[in-house]
Protein backbone atom coordinates (compact mmCIF):
# COMPACT_ATOMS: atom_id res chain seq x y z
CA UNK A 1 0.00 0.00 0.00
CA UNK A 2 1.64 3.23 -1.11
CA UNK A 3 0.82 6.78 0.02
CA UNK A 4 -1.95 7.18 -2.58
CA UNK A 5 -3.57 3.90 -1.51
CA UNK A 6 -3.48 4.98 2.13
CA UNK A 7 -5.13 8.29 1.28
CA UNK A 8 -7.75 6.55 -0.89
CA UNK A 9 -8.53 4.20 2.00
CA UNK A 10 -8.80 7.21 4.33
CA UNK A 11 -11.21 8.99 1.98
CA UNK A 12 -13.24 5.77 1.68
CA UNK A 13 -13.45 5.60 5.49
CA UNK A 14 -14.81 9.14 5.69
CA UNK A 15 -17.34 8.62 2.88
CA UNK A 16 -18.58 5.31 4.31
CA UNK A 17 -19.09 6.70 7.79
CA UNK A 18 -20.78 9.79 6.39
CA UNK A 19 -23.26 7.52 4.57
CA UNK A 20 -24.25 5.81 7.82
CA UNK A 21 -25.10 8.85 9.86
CA UNK A 22 -27.14 11.98 9.58
CA UNK A 23 -24.71 14.45 11.11
CA UNK A 24 -27.34 17.08 11.86
CA UNK A 25 -29.52 14.66 13.87
CA UNK A 26 -26.55 13.48 15.93
CA UNK A 27 -25.41 17.05 16.54
CA UNK A 28 -28.92 18.11 17.63
CA UNK A 29 -29.11 15.17 19.99
CA UNK A 30 -25.79 16.05 21.62
CA UNK A 31 -26.76 19.73 21.83
CA UNK A 32 -30.03 18.78 23.54
CA UNK A 33 -28.23 16.61 26.10
CA UNK A 34 -25.59 19.28 26.73
CA UNK A 35 -28.28 21.89 27.41
CA UNK A 36 -29.69 19.62 30.10
CA UNK A 37 -26.16 19.08 31.52
CA UNK A 38 -26.58 15.37 30.93
CA UNK A 39 -23.58 14.49 28.86
CA UNK A 40 -20.30 13.32 30.30
CA UNK A 41 -17.17 12.24 28.47
CA UNK A 42 -15.23 9.08 29.40
CA UNK A 43 -12.70 11.33 31.12
CA UNK A 44 -15.48 12.95 33.20
CA UNK A 45 -16.75 9.49 34.19
CA UNK A 46 -13.25 8.40 35.19
CA UNK A 47 -12.78 11.55 37.30
CA UNK A 48 -16.13 10.99 38.97
CA UNK A 49 -15.17 7.38 39.72
CA UNK A 50 -11.94 8.51 41.43
CA UNK A 51 -13.90 11.10 43.40
CA UNK A 52 -16.40 8.45 44.58
CA UNK A 53 -13.59 6.09 45.62
CA UNK A 54 -11.82 8.95 47.44
CA UNK A 55 -14.98 9.82 49.36
CA UNK A 56 -15.64 6.15 50.19
CA UNK A 57 -12.08 5.63 51.43
CA UNK A 58 -12.17 8.87 53.42
CA UNK A 59 -15.37 7.71 55.14
CA UNK A 60 -13.98 4.20 55.79
CA UNK A 61 -10.94 5.67 57.54
CA UNK A 62 -12.78 6.76 60.73
CA UNK A 63 -15.30 3.90 60.36
CA UNK A 64 -12.54 1.27 60.52
CA UNK A 65 -11.10 2.99 63.62
CA UNK A 66 -14.52 2.79 65.27
CA UNK A 67 -15.34 -0.79 64.24
CA UNK A 68 -12.02 -2.32 65.25
CA UNK A 69 -12.03 -0.53 68.60
CA UNK A 70 -15.61 -1.41 69.45
CA UNK A 71 -16.92 -4.27 71.58
CA UNK A 72 -17.08 -6.47 68.44
CA UNK A 73 -13.31 -6.87 68.64
CA UNK A 74 -12.31 -6.46 72.33
CA UNK A 75 -8.62 -6.97 71.82
CA UNK A 76 -5.60 -4.71 72.21
CA UNK A 77 -4.06 -6.12 69.05
CA UNK A 78 -7.15 -4.98 67.15
CA UNK A 79 -6.06 -1.41 67.87
CA UNK A 80 -3.08 -2.01 65.59
CA UNK A 81 -5.38 -3.54 62.96
CA UNK A 82 -7.69 -0.55 63.15
CA UNK A 83 -4.75 1.81 62.61
CA UNK A 84 -3.49 -0.32 59.69
CA UNK A 85 -6.92 -0.23 58.02
CA UNK A 86 -7.31 3.49 58.70
CA UNK A 87 -3.88 4.22 57.19
CA UNK A 88 -4.70 2.05 54.15
CA UNK A 89 -7.97 3.93 53.57
CA UNK A 90 -6.37 7.32 54.18
CA UNK A 91 -3.63 6.56 51.62
CA UNK A 92 -6.11 5.34 48.99
CA UNK A 93 -8.34 8.37 49.60
CA UNK A 94 -5.37 10.72 49.08
CA UNK A 95 -4.22 8.88 45.94
CA UNK A 96 -7.70 8.79 44.40
CA UNK A 97 -8.21 12.47 45.17
CA UNK A 98 -4.89 13.32 43.49
CA UNK A 99 -5.99 11.38 40.39
CA UNK A 100 -9.32 13.24 40.44
CA UNK A 101 -7.52 16.60 40.55
CA UNK A 102 -4.88 15.61 37.99
CA UNK A 103 -7.33 14.33 35.39
CA UNK A 104 -9.33 17.53 35.79
CA UNK A 105 -6.34 19.50 34.48
CA UNK A 106 -6.46 17.76 31.10
CA UNK A 107 -7.99 20.24 28.66
CA UNK A 108 -8.83 18.74 25.26
CA UNK A 109 -9.62 22.16 23.81
CA UNK A 110 -6.34 23.96 24.39
CA UNK A 111 -3.60 21.42 25.07
CA UNK A 112 -1.52 19.80 22.33
CA UNK A 113 -2.09 16.12 21.54
CA UNK A 114 1.38 15.34 22.86
CA UNK A 115 0.59 16.93 26.22
CA UNK A 116 -2.77 15.15 26.57
CA UNK A 117 -1.34 11.78 25.50
CA UNK A 118 1.60 12.14 27.94
CA UNK A 119 -0.69 13.07 30.83
CA UNK A 120 -3.11 10.23 30.07
CA UNK A 121 -0.20 7.75 29.94
CA UNK A 122 1.32 9.21 33.12
CA UNK A 123 -1.92 8.82 35.08
CA UNK A 124 -2.57 5.34 33.74
CA UNK A 125 0.97 4.20 34.67
CA UNK A 126 0.65 5.78 38.11
CA UNK A 127 -2.69 4.01 38.61
CA UNK A 128 -1.10 0.66 37.70
CA UNK A 129 1.94 1.28 39.96
CA UNK A 130 -0.28 2.25 42.89
CA UNK A 131 -2.38 -0.92 42.42
CA UNK A 132 0.79 -3.00 42.46
CA UNK A 133 1.99 -1.30 45.67
CA UNK A 134 -1.33 -1.38 47.52
CA UNK A 135 -2.07 -5.04 46.85
CA UNK A 136 0.74 -6.43 49.08
CA UNK A 137 -0.23 -3.85 51.72
CA UNK A 138 -3.84 -5.09 51.59
CA UNK A 139 -2.68 -8.72 51.70
CA UNK A 140 -0.54 -7.98 54.77
CA UNK A 141 -3.53 -6.44 56.55
CA UNK A 142 -5.82 -9.35 55.70
CA UNK A 143 -3.04 -11.76 56.72
CA UNK A 144 -2.75 -9.92 60.04
CA UNK A 145 -6.49 -10.19 60.56
CA UNK A 146 -6.38 -13.94 59.76
CA UNK A 147 -3.59 -14.39 62.33
CA UNK A 148 -5.49 -12.49 65.04
CA UNK A 149 -8.68 -14.43 64.34
CA UNK A 150 -6.95 -17.79 63.87
CA UNK A 151 -9.17 -19.40 66.53
CA UNK A 152 -12.33 -18.54 64.59
CA UNK A 153 -12.78 -21.26 61.90
CA UNK A 154 -15.50 -19.35 60.02
CA UNK A 155 -13.34 -16.26 59.73
CA UNK A 156 -10.37 -18.35 58.53
CA UNK A 157 -12.56 -20.22 56.01
CA UNK A 158 -13.81 -16.89 54.65
CA UNK A 159 -10.33 -15.45 54.36
CA UNK A 160 -8.93 -18.58 52.67
CA UNK A 161 -11.83 -18.72 50.18
CA UNK A 162 -11.36 -15.05 49.39
CA UNK A 163 -7.62 -15.62 49.04
CA UNK A 164 -8.05 -18.50 46.56
CA UNK A 165 -10.59 -16.64 44.41
CA UNK A 166 -8.49 -13.49 44.62
CA UNK A 167 -5.38 -15.44 43.65
CA UNK A 168 -7.01 -16.82 40.49
CA UNK A 169 -8.18 -13.38 39.38
CA UNK A 170 -4.92 -11.90 40.61
CA UNK A 171 -2.78 -13.90 38.18
CA UNK A 172 -4.94 -12.84 35.22
CA UNK A 173 -4.93 -9.24 36.44
CA UNK A 174 -1.14 -9.32 36.78
CA UNK A 175 -0.70 -10.56 33.18
CA UNK A 176 -2.99 -7.78 31.85
CA UNK A 177 -1.21 -5.24 34.04
CA UNK A 178 2.23 -6.20 32.68
CA UNK A 179 0.97 -6.08 29.08
CA UNK A 180 -0.59 -2.65 29.51
CA UNK A 181 2.37 -1.23 31.46
CA UNK A 182 4.75 -2.46 28.77
CA UNK A 183 2.64 -0.80 26.01
CA UNK A 184 2.48 2.50 27.91
CA UNK A 185 6.25 2.45 28.54
CA UNK A 186 6.88 1.73 24.85
CA UNK A 187 4.89 4.83 23.87
CA UNK A 188 6.91 6.95 26.29
CA UNK A 189 10.17 6.06 24.49
CA UNK B 1 -34.68 37.18 21.88
CA UNK B 2 -35.70 33.65 22.69
CA UNK B 3 -35.91 30.70 20.33
CA UNK B 4 -37.91 27.54 20.84
CA UNK B 5 -36.07 24.30 20.06
CA UNK B 6 -37.55 20.91 20.87
CA UNK B 7 -40.02 22.47 23.33
CA UNK B 8 -37.23 24.26 25.19
CA UNK B 9 -36.94 28.02 25.16
CA UNK B 10 -33.36 29.14 24.47
CA UNK B 11 -31.72 32.51 24.86
CA UNK B 12 -30.23 34.15 21.75
CA UNK B 13 -26.69 33.12 22.83
CA UNK B 14 -27.69 29.50 23.41
CA UNK B 15 -29.52 29.36 20.08
CA UNK B 16 -26.49 30.87 18.31
CA UNK B 17 -24.14 28.36 19.97
CA UNK B 18 -26.38 25.49 18.97
CA UNK B 19 -26.61 26.78 15.40
CA UNK B 20 -22.80 27.10 15.18
CA UNK B 21 -22.33 23.66 16.72
CA UNK B 22 -24.64 21.95 14.23
CA UNK B 23 -23.03 23.82 11.34
CA UNK B 24 -19.52 22.77 12.47
CA UNK B 25 -20.49 19.13 12.94
CA UNK B 26 -22.24 18.92 9.56
CA UNK B 27 -19.11 20.32 7.91
CA UNK B 28 -16.50 18.29 9.81
CA UNK B 29 -18.41 15.04 10.43
CA UNK B 30 -16.21 13.04 8.03
CA UNK B 31 -12.98 14.08 9.77
CA UNK B 32 -14.38 13.53 13.27
CA UNK B 33 -15.87 10.11 12.46
CA UNK B 34 -12.79 8.90 10.55
CA UNK B 35 -10.44 9.84 13.40
CA UNK B 36 -12.66 8.17 16.02
CA UNK B 37 -13.02 5.08 13.81
CA UNK B 38 -9.24 4.80 13.53
CA UNK B 39 -8.77 4.83 17.32
CA UNK B 40 -11.63 2.38 18.00
CA UNK B 41 -11.57 -1.41 18.26
CA UNK B 42 -15.30 -1.93 18.51
CA UNK B 43 -18.57 -0.24 17.53
CA UNK B 44 -19.23 0.74 21.17
CA UNK B 45 -15.78 2.31 21.47
CA UNK B 46 -16.24 4.20 18.16
CA UNK B 47 -19.56 5.61 19.36
CA UNK B 48 -18.09 6.54 22.76
CA UNK B 49 -15.09 8.29 21.18
CA UNK B 50 -17.31 10.21 18.78
CA UNK B 51 -19.66 11.20 21.58
CA UNK B 52 -16.68 12.43 23.65
CA UNK B 53 -15.39 14.43 20.69
CA UNK B 54 -18.77 16.07 20.10
CA UNK B 55 -19.17 16.93 23.78
CA UNK B 56 -15.69 18.50 23.91
CA UNK B 57 -16.40 20.46 20.71
CA UNK B 58 -19.62 21.79 22.23
CA UNK B 59 -17.82 22.78 25.43
CA UNK B 60 -14.98 24.50 23.59
CA UNK B 61 -16.98 26.18 20.84
CA UNK B 62 -18.27 28.97 23.05
CA UNK B 63 -14.66 29.93 23.97
CA UNK B 64 -13.14 29.30 20.54
CA UNK B 65 -11.53 32.45 19.25
CA UNK B 66 -10.13 32.44 15.75
CA UNK B 67 -6.45 32.30 16.80
CA UNK B 68 -6.18 29.13 14.76
CA UNK B 69 -8.41 27.81 11.99
CA UNK B 70 -11.55 25.96 12.98
CA UNK B 71 -10.38 22.83 11.13
CA UNK B 72 -7.11 22.77 13.12
CA UNK B 73 -9.06 23.17 16.34
CA UNK B 74 -11.40 20.29 15.38
CA UNK B 75 -8.35 18.07 14.79
CA UNK B 76 -6.98 19.06 18.21
CA UNK B 77 -10.21 18.42 20.11
CA UNK B 78 -11.05 15.14 18.33
CA UNK B 79 -7.55 13.69 18.63
CA UNK B 80 -7.31 14.77 22.27
CA UNK B 81 -10.67 13.14 23.00
CA UNK B 82 -9.35 9.89 21.52
CA UNK B 83 -5.90 9.86 23.20
CA UNK B 84 -7.25 10.85 26.61
CA UNK B 85 -9.59 7.85 26.74
CA UNK B 86 -8.23 4.74 28.41
CA UNK B 87 -9.31 1.88 26.20
CA UNK B 88 -11.43 -0.76 27.89
CA UNK B 89 -9.79 -4.13 27.44
CA UNK B 90 -11.89 -6.41 25.22
CA UNK B 91 -12.96 -9.64 26.79
CA UNK B 92 -10.44 -12.35 26.00
CA UNK B 93 -11.10 -13.82 22.56
CA UNK B 94 -13.71 -11.24 21.64
CA UNK B 95 -11.38 -8.77 19.90
CA UNK B 96 -11.78 -10.14 16.35
CA UNK B 97 -15.57 -10.31 16.79
CA UNK B 98 -15.63 -6.66 17.89
CA UNK B 99 -13.47 -5.62 14.94
CA UNK B 100 -15.72 -7.46 12.45
CA UNK B 101 -18.72 -5.56 13.74
CA UNK B 102 -16.74 -2.31 13.50
CA UNK B 103 -15.79 -3.02 9.88
CA UNK B 104 -19.46 -3.69 9.09
CA UNK B 105 -19.98 0.07 9.48
CA UNK B 106 -17.85 0.79 6.44
CA UNK B 107 -17.31 -0.34 2.88
CA UNK B 108 -20.48 -1.66 1.34
CA UNK B 109 -18.31 -2.84 -1.50
CA UNK B 110 -15.76 -5.60 -0.63
CA UNK B 111 -12.80 -3.86 -2.25
CA UNK B 112 -13.44 -0.64 -0.35
CA UNK B 113 -13.91 -2.58 2.89
CA UNK B 114 -10.62 -4.42 2.42
CA UNK B 115 -8.74 -1.12 1.88
CA UNK B 116 -10.35 0.43 4.96
CA UNK B 117 -9.66 -2.68 7.04
CA UNK B 118 -6.01 -2.77 5.98
CA UNK B 119 -5.57 0.92 6.81
CA UNK B 120 -7.25 0.43 10.20
CA UNK B 121 -4.99 -2.54 11.04
CA UNK B 122 -1.83 -0.70 9.95
CA UNK B 123 -2.70 2.50 11.80
CA UNK B 124 -3.66 0.39 14.83
CA UNK B 125 -0.03 -0.67 15.22
CA UNK B 126 1.05 2.95 15.87
CA UNK B 127 1.27 4.68 19.26
CA UNK B 128 -1.23 7.40 20.10
CA UNK B 129 0.93 10.33 18.92
CA UNK B 130 2.21 8.63 15.77
CA UNK B 131 -1.36 7.72 14.94
CA UNK B 132 -2.39 11.37 15.33
CA UNK B 133 0.40 12.50 12.97
CA UNK B 134 -0.53 9.85 10.44
CA UNK B 135 -4.26 10.60 10.50
CA UNK B 136 -3.73 14.33 10.04
CA UNK B 137 -1.35 13.66 7.14
CA UNK B 138 -3.93 11.32 5.57
CA UNK B 139 -6.49 14.11 5.91
CA UNK B 140 -4.12 16.40 3.92
CA UNK B 141 -3.32 18.63 6.91
CA UNK B 142 -0.24 20.83 6.43
CA UNK B 143 2.97 20.20 8.40
CA UNK B 144 2.30 23.51 10.12
CA UNK B 145 -1.13 22.36 11.32
CA UNK B 146 0.24 18.99 12.41
CA UNK B 147 3.05 20.64 14.38
CA UNK B 148 0.60 23.08 16.02
CA UNK B 149 -1.87 20.37 17.04
CA UNK B 150 0.74 17.85 18.17
CA UNK B 151 3.03 20.38 19.87
CA UNK B 152 6.07 19.37 17.82
CA UNK B 153 8.37 21.31 15.52
CA UNK B 154 7.85 20.98 11.77
CA UNK B 155 11.18 19.16 11.41
CA UNK B 156 10.16 16.64 14.05
CA UNK B 157 6.85 16.10 12.28
CA UNK B 158 8.64 15.49 8.97
CA UNK B 159 11.11 13.05 10.56
CA UNK B 160 8.48 11.16 12.45
CA UNK B 161 6.20 10.98 9.43
CA UNK B 162 9.01 9.51 7.38
CA UNK B 163 9.69 6.89 10.08
CA UNK B 164 5.98 6.11 10.39
CA UNK B 165 5.65 5.51 6.65
CA UNK B 166 8.66 3.18 6.70
CA UNK B 167 7.23 1.30 9.64
CA UNK B 168 3.84 0.96 7.94
CA UNK B 169 5.44 -0.26 4.71
CA UNK B 170 7.17 -3.03 6.68
CA UNK B 171 3.99 -3.86 8.61
CA UNK B 172 2.05 -4.02 5.35
CA UNK B 173 4.49 -6.62 3.99
CA UNK B 174 4.09 -8.68 7.16
CA UNK B 175 0.30 -8.27 6.99
CA UNK B 176 0.15 -9.41 3.37
CA UNK B 177 2.35 -12.42 4.07
CA UNK B 178 0.18 -13.76 6.92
Amino acid sequence: MNADDLKTAWRDTGSSLDRNEVAKIVAEQVAGEMRKNRNRTSLDNMRNAYRRFAIFAAVMCPVSLIIFNSSIFPDLQMAFMSIAFAVFFAVTAAIDFSFYRGLGRIDCNTMTVREVAERARHFRKRHLRVELLLIPFALAIVGGLAYLERDDPYMIAGIVTGGVVGGIFGVRFFMKFMKEYKELSREDD
Amino acid sequence: MKTKTNNTVLSADEAELERRFIEVIEREEKTISSICFSYACSVAEYEDLRQDALINIWRGLAQFREHSSLKTWIYRVTLNSCVSTIRKQSRFGKESESLDKLYNLVGENPEERERIETLHVLVGTLGAEDKAIMLMWLDDASYEDISEVLGLTKNTVATRLHRIKEKLAKKYCDYECR
